[in-house]
């Protein structure tokens, strides 16, 4: 029965993984454009184009081939950007259109580009050899393949970060821990042309540093938390500062805002600081720490990025407005892995500290983060000894027989072994959110809970746990979940369990061995004892595999009958990462800890598809919407997570090439009014702006013609602009005809309208009767024509 | 998103206890009212008819009670000695009691003077009942018969000699009208015919039988006898199909509710306990305070009459209206009271209007403003304050749970003296040997031993005092765990020997 595993099985060699979202937006400082409409993320190897108003991804800026590393405003051009990536280039873009117009070579990666509005032919990129950073001025002309001249400006042995430097009319700075530099008149500057200020050794040393906007000020972010905020720069004898002191710990980010009257910080703490003249100005709690800052051209907004991979988008009146998240994974590990929820068919894992992330891999879009531990964000006292944070270790879900969506929780905190919490959720379909039903506190005596497992159909729950116990949970309406059972064998610890497709079968692994228990009933129904050393996953196969139990230990892979209790088939492995099951086929994944992807059926001990992904996958799930193109995955597809938080996929050659460059279609971040409809290229009705407690009403292509008609000429758009799909809105769409009844009522409430034309409202009730829609159409149209005179 | 989470407790678990439907069913009789006999309650039994009165025979009287007003409304005092027994006719108009003196009586529920007077038997009479036909009665006596008398013309129709011992209970088969049933001390139940004068079937309860019961379709009897019931078919000549014991000492009495789907067992061990009839579980259990001799439930399970060896009498009534129209009434109250309040609550803005959100102060409890402060020690001098610690202590440990989680116990434990270490060590004494709170109080007795070490010897008499008094809890609570391991042992042991065999 025993047979070595044949390493080298056919594998899909045309196979790629791709990578298709989740990298960090808070690696790099982003940027408001002029007219503070947009942000610009650096995200990877792409720049996202977030709606300041909405918070929506408007655009990708594809095209580096590494990654992005800063992006500046063209000198110029409002509507164009400069990128500079690890890949060697700078480009040009035209971020509305998300079309990159130039490049430019250059012999080493780069690490920033700065622009000067002043002097619009000279930018600074920041390159970084073994020993040295530097910091070079070269001339900005698109249109060659490479640049001519690099002028090294300054260099330094400390890494010159979006945060060390700092450009101003006039001059520019250059911060080291315990020294910064001037540079004035920064087109002309030589490297000997410097003033250098110098920090008292035992000073903290700077992390970071602002320029006020018009004036010679800047402001340094020390250490140990304080800020000092520097006059008299271009005199090295005399430069003074004052100091002020409000974070405990580091100051990680600075700036001006872009009339000089205010300078916001952030830090670890998570509360951003807006410093002026008269005092200082607090928002607190912002979720995590803050990485980067950043302001607007129009002193209106502040973009804070968070450790958390969000941006806040914050307004004068320190008010948050909007909240840009990027795959919000964080930290080293994702404890719970990655489940599918069926109900919103998106992936779950770990999000934000103590949340849950629901995400759709296959659009890289975020559903939402719920909160599930219920605790604030506490910086810690010592950066060195990190406050340990309960994390949710186990979740699960199941939509009922009755139609009941429930989701359970583990959360625990394993440094301190306290803090054992088991969350039983429903999903309230009224009010369209998660509430929770029951908690129970410390089930497993706070030993680490190994797996949660819903029955496939009823509203019962297993748990297990290194205690060696494994607890059946059930819901009774009327007190909530409560502990039906507990089962152990000889005090081994439990490791997993699982359901048969059917739900009547519960295995449980005991140490090395598997107990197979009637859930219902709690009677022992047979035990399988299988391997030498300890089960660490369990996973019953589906269909036409459904009795058989795949038990994966920490060098085999077996399959086994629970018919018969016998052993179909045992393959030695290198080393157990985890296993994976397909829900919707008769598939299941393995991933050796060689990052090695083995797809294979239970029956079969030959795998499907074989391939060393070259990355350490983290988590993994099987997500429905297949690939044609990939016989094991026509039903569903493998989404896998890096340790680097990206989410990958496997795709064909051609796909992965479609994959990497695919630009989102242009949302429009504008309030949806009739115009707006008119112009939008779908002419669907247009969802009213909605109120709580006011009905949505639609408005019909009809009443947006109308108000066309009785706007004043002046506030149109451009006539060539809309005159085509304004004269293709009047031509008949035959599927419109049909949606009478619709088209009564939005009319009712267009002639209940005040209009500001004093135009008399039209008439419509003739023309409801009218069986002929040719004649329906126009009738109306005329009879505005004619009001309108 | 930066709004404050304030800290949570987790309400103190309640030992979980199942509530089924029965318990909630039972459970919703009210607290007795309890009457003082002349004598030991023998027997008890509700009009079959309205008004549903029930006849409580104690001593020398029958007493007719009113289920409303829980009141004597008629007596029947005319037995020269102990009465016994007394039963009503299936109409509710006539009734009919045995007497120590050997004679039945038989009474007009309107009337004070017995219609008839049946002489015949030479013990004392202790169980009497009507026929279902109307016109005859059967009683059974000490002197080891049973008798049917004809009540029109005081006659006896049959006299059953089968007993060999006093004949303690009996009862009228509703199914068919020519069968008796009836259990004597001499440990057997006998089924007699009443057209053949025979006696048809006789089972060996094993123990004095002191009381039968038929269920409606007339096939299964239950005896109760010494510590067991048991229930025998008929049909298959008295075969025994089970037997029920729950009490410990003698049943004496049994009676079903209404729908003949629960039995109610009264027994001299002071319980009342609900089986269900399907499968003679035991499905409640009502306690009492004297030895239980008798037993009634009115139609509609809406009173429990239950009587007892110390005279006293006890009525319990289900309780008139139930919890959702109370609640439904509440509501009604409270919406009248906050109708100001809710002022503009419907308002439904127009189509152009800009809907401003008010902004909500967030309202927080004392000790989560000083957690937002970061005043730790603040926010646990107001956890302490004696109404938290008291009332809900686990919001005070939850409180010390926060303090724990943010690495900043120590700092708001240690510079504590006088009042406030009172204050921290009264609570650490009070609630120490809670499950619950066990794992977070623990440490931080530690913690506060620890900062307290340097000056234990200084403190004041009161401190070490509590000082003390944690010690003895912790010592005394350390051996009930050592008791509590080796209780669990052995029973460990007897459980894994059960099971094997």
């Amino acid at each position: 029965m025993k047979k070595k595993k044949q390493c080298d099985v056919e594998s899909d060699v045309s196979l790629y993984v791709t990578e298709t979202g989740g990298s960090s937006i808070v690696r790099f400082k982003s940027l408001f454009t002029i007219d503070s409409k947009y942000l610009l993320c650096p995200c990877g190897n792409v720049v996202k184009v977030y709606s300041t108003n909405t918070g929506e991804c408007c655009q990708k800026l594809v095209g580096h081939t590494d990654t992005v590393t800063m992006v500046a405003h063209h000198p110029s051009n409002k509507l164009q950007a400069i990128t500079s990536s690890t890949d060697a280039t700078i480009k040009l873009w035209d971020y509305e259109d998300g079309v990159a117009l130039s490049s430019l070579g250059f012999n080493t990666p780069l690490y920033g580009v700065y622009t000067l509005p002043q002097s619009p032919t000279t930018a600074f990129v920041v390159q970084r050899t073994d020993k040295q950073n530097e910091l070079c001025r070269f001339k900005l002309e698109f249109g060659k393949p490479k640049v001519d001249d690099v002028e090294v400006v300054a260099n330094t042995m400390d890494k010159l970060t979006d945060k060390t430097i700092a450009f101003s009319k006039g001059y520019f700075v250059v911060a080291q821990p315990k020294s910064f530099l001037v540079f004035c008149k920064p087109d002309k500057v030589k490297w000997k042309n410097r003033v250098r200020h110098d920090l008292n050794p035992k000073e903290p040393a700077i992390r970071c540093i602002a320029c006020h906007p018009k004036l010679e000020q800047c402001v340094t972010g020390h250490e140990n938390g304080e800020l000092r905020f520097w006059y008299n720069l271009s005199d090295s004898e005399n430069a003074t500062f004052n100091v002020q002191h409000w974070h405990s710990l580091p100051a990680l980010s600075l700036s001006y805002t872009s009339s000089g009257s205010s300078v916001i910080s952030g830090g670890h703490e998570g509360v951003m600081v807006q410093w002026t003249s008269d005092g200082k100005q607090f928002l607190p709690r912002l979720g995590s720490a803050i990485q980067q800052l950043t302001t607007s051209n129009d002193n209106q907004l502040y973009a804070t990025s968070h450790n958390d991979n969000s941006i806040c988008i914050i307004t004068s009146y320190m008010t948050v407005r909007t909240t840009i998240e990027g795959f919000t994974a964080t930290g080293q590990s994702l404890p719970c892995g990655l489940n599918y929820d069926p109900k919103t068919q998106s992936c779950v894992t770990n999000g934000k500290a103590g949340h849950l992330l629901f995400y759709y891999p296959d659009n890289d879009e975020q559903l939402y983060n719920l909160d599930i531990v219920s605790r604030n964000y506490i910086s810690p006292v010592d950066l060195e000894k990190s406050l340990p944070h309960t994390k949710i270790t186990k979740v699960g879900f199941v939509v009922t027989a009755n139609n009941e969506h429930l989701m359970a929780t583990a959360e625990y905190d394993k440094e301190n072994m306290t803090d054992q919490k088991l969350k039983m959720w429903k999903f309230d379909e009224s009010y369209k959110e998660w509430c929770l039903i029951t908690v129970i506190s410390s089930p497993h005596d706070n030993r680490n809970i190994t797996s949660l497992t819903f029955h496939p159909t009823n509203a019962l729950c297993v748990t297990t746990a290194e205690d060696g116990y494994a607890k059946t949970w059930i819901l009774d309406d009327n007190e909530g979940w409560c502990c039906e059972s507990t089962t152990s064998y000889r005090s081994y610890a439990s490791s997993d369990s699982s359901f048969s497709q059917d739900g009547s079968v519960l295995a449980l692994a005991f140490g090395h061995t598997v107990s197979l228990i009637d859930p219902l009933l709690l009677d022992d129904l047979s035990l399988l004892v299988s391997a030498t050393t300890n089960i660490k996953q369990i996973e019953f196969g589906q269909d036409s595999n459904c009795h058989l139990l795949v038990v994966a230990t920490e060098n085999s892979l077996q399959s086994w009958s629970v018919i018969t209790s016998s052993m179909i088939w045992l393959i030695d492995t290198s080393g157990f990462d985890f296993l994976v099951k397909d829900p919707f086929s008769d598939n299941m994944a393995f991933i050796d800890t060689r990052h090695t992807v083995h797809v294979f059926q239970p029956s079969e001990e030959k795998p499907l598809f074989t391939q060393n992904v070259k990355m350490e996958v983290l988590a993994a799930c099987f997500v429905q919407g297949g690939n044609d193109e990939i016989t094991w995955c026509a039903k569903s597809q493998l989404y896998m997570i890096s340790n680097q938080m990206t989410v990958h996929k496997f795709a064909t050659k051609e796909q992965s090439k479609v994959v990497s460059n695919r630009a989102l279609p242009v949302a429009t971040d504008t309030l949806k009014t009739p115009i707006a409809s008119l112009l939008s290229t779908n002419k669907e009705a247009v969802d009213d702006i909605t109120m709580p407690g006011v009905p949505i009403r639609n408005r019909t292509l009809q009443e947006a013609v109308q108000v066309v008609l009785e706007t004043k000429s002046h506030v149109l758009p451009p006539i060539p602009k809309i005159c085509q799909q304004f004269v293709a809105a009047l031509l008949l769409d035959g599927t419109n005809i049909n949606e009478e009844s619709e088209d009564t009522t939005a009319m009712e409430v267009c002639t209940t309208e005040p209009s500001t034309l004093n135009v008399k409202p039209v008439k419509t009730g003739l023309k409801r009767n009218d069986p002929d829609p040719d004649v329906d159409d126009f009738d109306w149209l005329t009879e505005s024509f004619a009001n309108l005179k | 998103s930066s709004r404050y989470k304030s800290t949570e407790a987790v309400p103190i678990a309640t030992a979980a206890r199942k509530h089924t439907q029965d318990y909630n069913y039972w459970r919703s009789l009210q607290f007795p009212i309890i009457v003082k006999e002349y004598g030991a309650v023998t027997n008890v039994e509700f009009q079959p008819t309205e008004p549903h009165h029930f006849a409580v025979t104690a001593s020398s009287r029958v007493e007719l009670y009113s289920k409303e007003s829980n009141e004597v409304v008629k007596t029947f005092s005319r037995f020269h000695n102990t009465a016994y027994g007394a039963s009503f006719r299936s109409d509710g108009k006539l009734l009919v009691a045995g007497n120590e003196d050997t004679q039945v009586r038989l009474f007009d529920v309107q009337g004070r003077v017995p219609l008839r007077i049946f002489k015949g038997h030479s013990r004392p009479v202790h169980v009497t009942k009507f026929c279902n036909n109307k016109q005859q009665l059967f009683s059974a006596s000490d002197d080891k018969t049973v008798r049917v008398w004809d009540i029109s013309t005081e006659q006896t129709l049959n006299e059953f000699c089968g007993h060999e011992d006093y004949v303690r209970c009996g009862c009228i088969s509703t199914a068919s009208e020519n069968t008796i049933v009836t259990g004597a001390y001499d440990h057997t139940v006998r089924m007699f015919d009443t057209r053949s004068n025979a006696n048809t079937i006789t089972i060996n309860h094993g123990c004095p039988v002191e009381s039968v019961l038929l269920f409606p379709s007339g096939s299964i009897i239950l005896s109760a006898g010494g510590h067991s019931i048991k229930v025998w078919d008929a049909l298959q000549g008295g075969k025994l199909l089970t037997t029920v014991s729950n009490h410990h000492k003698t049943i004496t009495c049994m009676t079903f509710n209404h729908d003949c789907t629960r039995l109610l067992s009264g027994s001299l061990d002071r319980h009342v306990k609900i089986y269900d009839v399907t499968n003679y579980k035991v499905v409640h259990n009502i306690d009492y305070a004297g030895s239980i001799l008798s037993m009634a439930v009115s139609p509609n399970d809406e009173t429990l009459v239950v009587g007892m060896a110390d005279k006293m009498l006890s009525i319990r009534h289900r309780k008139q209206c139930n919890k959702e129209e109370m609640k439904e009434e509440n509501l009604h109250l409270s919406k009248r009271k906050q109708k100001s309040m809710m002022r503009g609550r419907n308002f439904v803005p127009n189509k152009d209007d800009i809907v401003v959100q008010h902004h909500q102060k967030q309202h927080l409890a004392k000790y989560d403003q000083y957690f937002r402060k970061f005043e730790h020690s603040k926010a646990l001098d107001a956890a302490l304050v004696a109404h938290v610690s008291t009332n809900s202590p686990e919001i005070t440990v939850a409180v010390l749970q926060e303090l724990i989680r943010r690495d900043t116990i120590r700092a708001s434990l240690s510079g504590r003296t006088g009042n406030k270490l009172v204050v921290l060590l009264k609570f650490l004494c009070r609630n120490i040997s809670n499950v619950s709170f066990a794992p977070t109080l623990l440490k931080v007795c530690e913690l506060l031993l620890d900062s307290c070490l340097e000056t234990i010897e200084n403190v004041p008499v009161e401190v070490s005092h509590l000082f003390k008094r944690l010690q003895n809890i912790m010592h005394s609570e350390s051996l009930l765990q050592v008791e509590m391991t080796k209780l669990l042992g052995s029973m460990d042991l007897i459980l894994s020997s059960s099971i094997k065999n």
